[in-house]
């Protein structure tokens, strides 16, 4: 889904009202994937800043072969990830067959199915474990799994994002889903069985 | 037939978006054949919702982030009308 033609132009030629639409629309979105990729709301604010402010500069910059909130949303994981130099890129070289494997028998069938159902399930108090949940998760796993639900970037748009293949955001995404489900698994939280969701 | 593990694979990685039309049908008759699975997915599909709950409700600033836009624009030289 590219960015509308008429729209690349108009940002390309530094049309003020055209920008700070851009700006408008962006900034929420963008300050939730920086506080997703593991900063603090305050250090969050100044990197989106630092990000749209490289945006509104260099605005003929932008080539449209991205939507601009993708392209913005580069700009601001490779500015956070070069601060933190070292960040570990531990999904690097990991096979998602494996990592699917050790959930199931032979036959591939569960070694641990899912557990009853638990019509009990306050969803603010889902929301309260969940949160923590999500803390616990690594940044670039957290990152990539809110880019897709939260964000709702297409998996080739949060591939570009992260410059990552779509085999590592598999990677990455399987990790993140498992992790989160099996955390709240851990804290009581169980699916119930049929109810509507 | 998908097994159990081609469908958690399929739905928790992504790659059921990619997959040929034959593999997302299979997916889709494998849950409605397998309680374990069908919980699975909805679990996964829960999850997902309440983060976006979750991430929308706690960024709801809307007074700061027209701040931010103020900010943005008024330092890169355009201030809005």
């Amino acid at each position: 889904m590219p960015e509308p033609s008429d729209r690349v132009a108009a940002i390309r030629a530094g049309d003020a009202a055209t920008i700070e639409a851009v700006v408008r629309e962006c900034l929420p979105g963008l300050i939730r994937s920086a506080i997703a990729a593991g900063l603090p709301r305050e250090r969050a604010e100044d990197a989106v800043q630092a990000t749209l402010l490289v945006f509104v500069l260099r605005a003929s910059d932008y080539d449209g072969r991205a939507l601009v909130s993708t392209w913005l949303h580069g700009i601001l994981v490779r500015k956070i990830w070069e601060e933190r130099r070292g960040v570990s890129r531990e999904t690097g070289h990991e096979d998602i067959d494996m990592l699917v494997e050790s959930r199931f028998d032979a036959d591939g069938t569960r070694v641990r199915p899912p557990k009853g159902p638990d019509e009990a399930l306050a969803r603010g108090e889902l929301r309260r474990e969940l949160s923590s949940c999500l803390d616990a998760l690594p940044d670039r796993q957290r990152l990539a799994f809110t880019l897709r639900e939260v964000e709702g970037f297409a998996t080739e748009e949060v591939c570009n994002i992260l410059v990552v293949s779509a085999n590592n955001l598999g990677v990455l995404l399987f990790r993140a889903r498992n992790g989160l489900r099996e955390c709240l698994e851990s804290k009581g939280f169980e699916g119930s069985a049929d109810a509507a969701v | 037939m998908l097994r159990c593990k081609d469908v958690t694979r399929l739905c928790a990685s992504d790659e059921i978006r990619t997959a040929p039309l034959m593999t997302r049908l299979g997916v889709r008759m494998h849950l409605m054949l397998c309680r374990h699975c069908r919980r699975y997915a909805r679990e996964l599909t829960r999850i997902a919702a309440a983060a976006r709950a979750l991430y929308r409700d706690a960024a709801d600033t809307r007074e700061r982030d027209e701040a931010m836009v103020r900010r943005v624009l008024r330092e890169s030289g355009r201030p809005p009308d």
